[in-house]
C-alpha cells in the first residue's frame, strides 16, 4: 500500500471512530435522535445537550490526547532508539502523579490540581534533561535517569498512599488509571495550546529521521544532535505533561501506536508522525466510547481499556510481524 | 392545618421533585426523611433498600449522560464522597448541585441533616428526627456507670492495622459512651498503627469493624495475643461495617447503641 493510501485509510478510521463515539456514549440514545441533534445544533432538547455538551467535547479531548501521546511516543522512540521508549520514559507520568496525588490530598480539584500535576511533570523532565545535559545527552543517561526518577516518584506516591485516607487513595488510583470523564476546567484551552505544538513536531520529521540513525551519524550528516534532542524531548515532554494533567496517566497509546503505525506507514517520520497521530486519536476515541458502553451505567477508567485492547492487539501484531519490522 | 402546611410547601414552589444522590450517606438521609419517591438516581454502594433506583455511576466515576437524562432538579453531593471536578462539571452543565459536608462531629451531622430537610421541604421532620436521636443518646448517657472508663481499641482495618483517632465520628462515639480510645491523641484521622503499640496499651475492649461476610476472621487474629486484657476477658467484638461507617444522625445513634451494648451489657 502506498503511503498516501495509508494516511487516507487512517483518516477514515479516525472519522469513523468519531461517528461511533457520537452515537454510543454513556446512555442509550436512539440513533435517529442523535442524528437530528447533530444536524440541528440549535434544536436543544436532551439529545442536543448530550451530543453537543458531553459527547463532542469528550471526543475532541480524547482525539487530541490520543494524537498527542502517539506523536510523543514516535519522538521518544526515534530519539532514544529504543523500542520500549514511550512518552512516560523520562518520568513525566511519575512527576505528574505525585503532583496530582498531593493535590487530591490537599482537597484541590479542577485547575489547581491540573497545575500541580503539570508542575510535577515539569520537575521530572527538568531533572532528567538537566542531568543528561551534563553527560553529553547520551541515550543511556536519559533512559536511566528517567527510570530512576520514576521509581523515586512512585515511592513518594506509595508513601503518601500509606498515610492518606482510603477515600483519597481510591480517588488517586482511579486518576492514575486515566479517565476522560471529567477533565478539569480550562483543559480545553490547555489542549488547544498543545495541539499546534504536537502538529509542529512534523516539521522536525527530517531531524528525527537523522536522529534515529544515531548521534554520530546524524552529526556527520550536519545535525547538532544535542540541541535537536534537547528541544524535541522538551517539547514532547511538555505536551505529555498537559495530557497527563487533563486526563491522568493513559497507558499504552504512546508505546503501541508508533509501532503499529511504523508497520503501516514505514519508518520515514514525514509519514510516520501524521499516521501515528491519526491512529492514536482514533484508537483513544474508540477506547473511550468502549469504556462508557461496556458496563453501563457504570464507566471504566479508559486506561483499563487501552491497556487490555491495546495489549492483546499488540501481542498478536508482534507474533505476526517479521523480526526486522519490530524497530 | 395540613392544608396550610401543604399550601406553604407549594408556595415555596421550589421543593425538588427529581433528586439524584451522589453518596450512599445522602441516599440514606433522603430515605430517613421519607422522600424516597422523589429520588430518581443513586450511586453504587447505596443501601440495599435503594435497589431498583437508577444507578448513575460509582462514587469516583459518574455517568454524566445518565444524570442528565434523568432530568434532576436537584443533585445531592458530599465533600466526603465526590470529587470537586465532578461537582464543577455538573454545575457547568446547568444542573443544580447542593453540596453537603462530610461530617465527623455529631453536631455537624445534625446541622447538615436539618439543611437537607429544609431543602426537601421536610424541615419539621428533620428537626423531629434529630430531637429524637439526641434524646435517646442523652437518655443512654444518663445511665452510664459512675466509675470505670473502659479503654478501647477500635480496629477499622485489619491488614494493614488501621484505627480511628479522636478527630473521627467513631472517636466521638467512644468518648460519648464513656470510654477512652487508646489512640485518641494521634494526629491523623485514620492512622495506621503497630500491633505492638496495641499490646502495650493493653485495652479492656477491642472493636473490630468488618464486613458481615467476614465476621469470624476479624476477631480471630487477636487470639494469638492472650495477654491483652480484652482478649483475656473475651471482649473482642466484631462490628458491622455498614453500621459504623455512615455519618448520618440515624446511623450515629445506631452505632452509639451498638457500642454501648457491647461496653455495658444489660444497660439498655
Amino acid at each position: 500500500m502506498n503511503r498516501a493510501a495509508v494516511l487516507a485509510l487512517l483518516l477514515f478510521f479516525t472519522l469513523a471512530s468519531v461517528v461511533v463515539a457520537l452515537f454510543t456514549g454513556g446512555t442509550p440514545l436512539p440513533p435517529a435522535e442523535t442524528l437530528r441533534a447533530l444536524l440541528d445544533p440549535s434544536a436543544g432538547g436532551m439529545a442536543g445537550t448530550l451530543v453537543w455538551e458531553l459527547r463532542l467535547p469528550r471526543v475532541i479531548t480524547a482525539g487530541t490526547v490520543g494524537a498527542s501521546l502517539a506523536a510523543c511516543g514516535v519522538v521518544f522512540q526515534a530519539i532514544l532508539r529504543n523500542p520500549l521508549a514511550e512518552p512516560y520514559t523520562l518520568g513525566v507520568s511519575g512527576g505528574g502523579a505525585l503532583g496530582a496525588v498531593i493535590a487530591i490530598l490537599l482537597g484541590l480539584g479542577g485547575l489547581p490540581m491540573a497545575a500541580l500535576c503539570f508542575a510535577g511533570c515539569c520537575l521530572s523532565v527538568g531533572v532528567v534533561l538537566g542531568a543528561a545535559y551534563a553527560r553529553n545527552f547520551t541515550n543511556s543517561m536519559l533512559i536511566l535517569t528517567g527510570v530512576i526518577l520514576s521509581f523515586i516518584f512512585s515511592s513518594a506516591v506509595m508513601f503518601i498512599f500509606s498515610v492518606a485516607s482510603s477515600r483519597d487513595v481510591h480517588a488517586a488510583i482511579l486518576w492514575l488509571m486515566g479517565s476522560l470523564s471529567s477533565p478539569p476546567e480550562g483543559s480545553g484551552a490547555m489542549l488547544a495550546a498543545i495541539l499546534p505544538l504536537a502538529l509542529g513536531l512534523t516539521l522536525f520529521a527530517r531531524d528525527l529521521n537523522l536522529l534515529s540513525l544515531g548521534d554520530e551519524t546524524s552529526y556527520h550528516l550536519g545535525l547538532d544532535a544535542r540541541k535537536a534532542k534537547a528541544l524535541l524531548l522538551l517539547a514532547a515532554s511538555l505536551i505529555t505533561g498537559v495530557c497527563v494533567a487533563v486526563s491522568g496517566v493513559i497507558a499504552f497509546i504512546g508505546l503501541v501506536i508508533p509501532h503499529f503505525s511504523r508497520r503501516l506507514a514505514g519508518a520515514d517520520h514525514r509519514f510516520l508522525l501524521p499516521a501515528s497521530m491519526l491512529a492514536g486519536a482514533g484508537f483513544l476515541i474508540l477506547c473511550d466510547s468502549l469504556s462508557q458502553a461496556v458496563i453501563r451505567p457504570l464507566e471504566l477508567p479508559v486506561g483499563v481499556i487501552t491497556g487490555i485492547v491495546g495489549g492483546v492487539f499488540f501481542v498478536l501484531y508482534l507474533l505476526r510481524a517479521r523480526p526486522e519490522e519490530v524497530i | 392545618m395540613a392544608f396550610i402546611l401543604l399550601a406553604a410547601t407549594c408556595a415555596f414552589g421550589q421543593t425538588p421533585r427529581r433528586i439524584v444522590s451522589l453518596a450512599p450517606s445522602l441516599t440514606r438521609q433522603v430515605y430517613d426523611l421519607t422522600c424516597q419517591n422523589r429520588l430518581v438516581g443513586i450511586t453504587t454502594f447505596c443501601p440495599d433498600y435503594a435497589k431498583g433506583k437508577q444507578v448513575i455511576g460509582s462514587l469516583t466515576l459518574l455517568n454524566f449522560e445518565k444524570i442528565l437524562t434523568l432530568k434532576p432538579d436537584l443533585v445531592l453531593a458530599s465533600t466526603d464522597s465526590n470529587r470537586k471536578n465532578d461537582i464543577e462539571r455538573l454545575r457547568r452543565l446547568g444542573v443544580k448541585v447542593e453540596v453537603f459536608e462530610g461530617c465527623e462531629a455529631f453536631s455537624c451531622m445534625c446541622r447538615e441533616f436539618r439543611r437537607l430537610g429544609v431543602i426537601l421541604g421536610r424541615g419539621k421532620d428533620a428537626d423531629r428526627i434529630v430531637a429524637g436521636v439526641s434524646k435517646r443518646i442523652s437518655g443512654l448517657r444518663a445511665r452510664l456507670p459512675a466509675e470505670g472508663r473502659p479503654r478501647v481499641f477500635w480496629q477499622m482495618g485489619t491488614s494493614p492495622l488501621i484505627t480511628a483517632s479522636a478527630r473521627t465520628f467513631t472517636g466521638e462515639i467512644i468518648r460519648a459512651a464513656g470510654a477512652t480510645n487508646i489512640f485518641d491523641s494521634l494526629p491523623a484521622k485514620y492512622p495506621r498503627v503497630n500491633v505492638e503499640s496495641v499490646a502495650a496499651a493493653d485495652p479492656d475492649v477491642i472493636f473490630v469493624v468488618s464486613d458481615m461476610e467476614d465476621l469470624e476472621n476479624g476477631a480471630a487474629s487477636w487470639r494469638t495475643f492472650p495477654r491483652i486484657k480484652a482478649v483475656k476477658a473475651n471482649r473482642v467484638y466484631v462490628m458491622d461495617a455498614d453500621l459504623v461507617c455512615q455519618p448520618t444522625p440515624g446511623m450515629y445513634l445506631k452505632a452509639f447503641e451498638a457500642v454501648m451494648e457491647k461496653l455495658y451489657p444489660g444497660l439498655s
